[in-house]
């Protein structure tokens, strides 16, 4: 190994490394959209949401929490628990799924005006 | 040599990773002034400004606590000023002292603190839904007014020359107490940003997380879900509403609000809504209701004079008047969101 093959190394590795360290970004006020068997049954700012709601489906009753950048499923009528042992999402474009429950989570990116830090009243 | 180079490289893309690395968020809320004061604030470490805030919300109560005009809040505050004997030589706390100067010292008839006995009477009827009736409002109107409170700048004291005269600090003591919040954070080199905002009353230090613009977003005055538009706002700057919407009852099927004229004692309408960017908390808080309480004509000059400060006027017809200042910052939003 040439000299030359060390420094491209290095360079490679310590690229890498810097990668990994830069921040993680988190969807900023985004939106959780949820559809059930298709249908789009909630589209909301996630902070408008209480920290806690349920929605109810053809197959039972779903309980979320949320806080105000991410969403998980505490509760699920579904025999197998996977979309509530899956734990919270909180970046763009993330799902959860639950197949017994033809349920779908999606975080979106904010929708115009709902975008903000704070809200004058 | 190139070994050399290459330490040097490795170094370098260190600091840059290090640099970008992204600062810890910390946020909490309290209870004061009958409103939430949150505080969003970003730094290097969380304990570190944990410890900031809190000695800054430690300030802000300290206010809250002067200017509460309902419950004792100790020696120097305005309980105790609106109890004091005519003619007495009352000693405020520092604080209070300079909000009323800040208040008495301003040329215009429109923003008053002497209007305590008004708004109490308007207080009582909002209870029972009633409107006063105009020797009520003459009666109240009889003990306001500017006069009836003395300074005397050599012993920074402060005289009532009307027993019944009561101060009413409502339209600036929030403001004041965001500035309080952000002058003490700003001075603190663990937070990097932050944003106040108290009850409405918003204030932002630095660029939101160091990279971003703050946005705010500004209620509908008729529907209160709804967002009417968003403003950036530039590092340091504060923003304030003044609204018929906050604080109203409905009786004779008419929307009687908080902000009164202190001539004739009637809430003013000439707006729905005016939203204020001022270099402070206080100047917009006492900003927004100032224009608020003025015709068109007059806000129109006022801004033309004031080139550091912005409004958003919402007409009582809904129609929206932007001054120049904001032209680039505020984005109305379509039709179709609202």
């Amino acid at each position: 190994m040439r000299k030359a093959d060390l420094i491209l190394c290095l360079c490679v590795l310590t690229l890498g490394f810097a990668i990994y360290l830069l921040p993680n970004r988190q969807a900023v006020n985004p939106t959780v959209k949820i559809t059930c068997e298709n249908k789009i049954v909630l589209e909301k700012a996630l902070r408008s949401l209480p920290e806690r709601f349920t929605l109810n489906t053809s197959s039972g009753i779903f309980v979320m929490q949320k806080t105000d950048d991410s969403v998980r499923i505490i509760s699920a009528p579904c025999p197998d628990k996977l979309c509530s042992k899956q734990g919270s999402i909180n970046s763009l474009n993330q799902s959860i799924v639950c197949v017994p429950g033809k349920l779908l989570i999606t975080l979106l990116s904010a929708k115009e005006g709902d975008n903000y830090d704070a809200i004058v009243r | 040599m190139k070994t050399k180079l290459l330490i040097i490289l490795v170094i370098i893309t260190f600091i840059i990773v290090g640099c970008a690395s992204s600062d810890v968020k910390y946020e909490t809320k309290h209870f004061a002034m009958d409103t939430i004061i949150d505080v969003t604030a970003y730094g290097s470490d969380e304990k570190a400004l944990r410890k900031e805030v809190a000695s800054a919300m430690n300030k802000f109560q300290a206010l809250a606590n002067a200017t509460d005009r309902f419950n004792d809040g100790g020696e120097g505050s305005v309980f105790r000023l609106n109890q004091s004997h005519s003619e007495e030589q009352f000693s405020p706390s520092p604080l209070l002292w300079h909000l009323l100067c800040y208040n008495q010292y301003k040329p215009y008839a429109q923003v008053d603190i002497t209007l305590g006995a008004l708004s109490d009477l308007w207080q009582k009827h909002k209870q029972l839904t009633t409107i006063p009736s105009p020797q009520e409002l003459q009666t109240a109107l009889g003990v306001c007014g500017k006069s009836k409170l003395i300074l005397n700048q050599d012993t920074k004291t402060v005289t009532r020359t009307d027993e019944a005269m009561k101060i009413d600090l409502g339209a600036t003591a929030k403001g004041y107490g965001v500035d309080l919040i952000a002058d003490s954070l700003m001075t603190s080199d663990v937070i990097s940003s932050a944003l106040i905002n108290g009850g409405g009353n918003i204030r932002v230090i630095g660029r939101k997380n160091g990279d971003s613009d703050w946005v705010i977003a500004v209620q509908h005055p008729r529907r209160t879900d709804k967002v009417l538009g968003t403003i950036k706002l530039k590092p340091g700057q504060a923003i304030a509403t003044s609204g018929d919407y906050q604080r109203f009852y409905v009786a004779d099927n008419q929307r009687f609000h908080h902000l009164l004229s202190p001539i004739s004692g009637m809430p003013v309408n000439h707006y729905q809504s005016v939203i204020v960017v001022a270099p402070t908390a206080l100047e917009a808080d006492y900003n927004s209701t100032l224009l608020f309480l003025s015709e068109e004509k007059f806000v129109q000059q006022y801004l033309n004079e004031h080139h550091d400060l912005g409004a958003v006027v919402v007409r009582s017809d809904g129609s929206i008047w932007v001054s120049d200042s904001l032209k680039d910052s505020w984005k109305k939003l379509s039709a179709e969101d609202l």
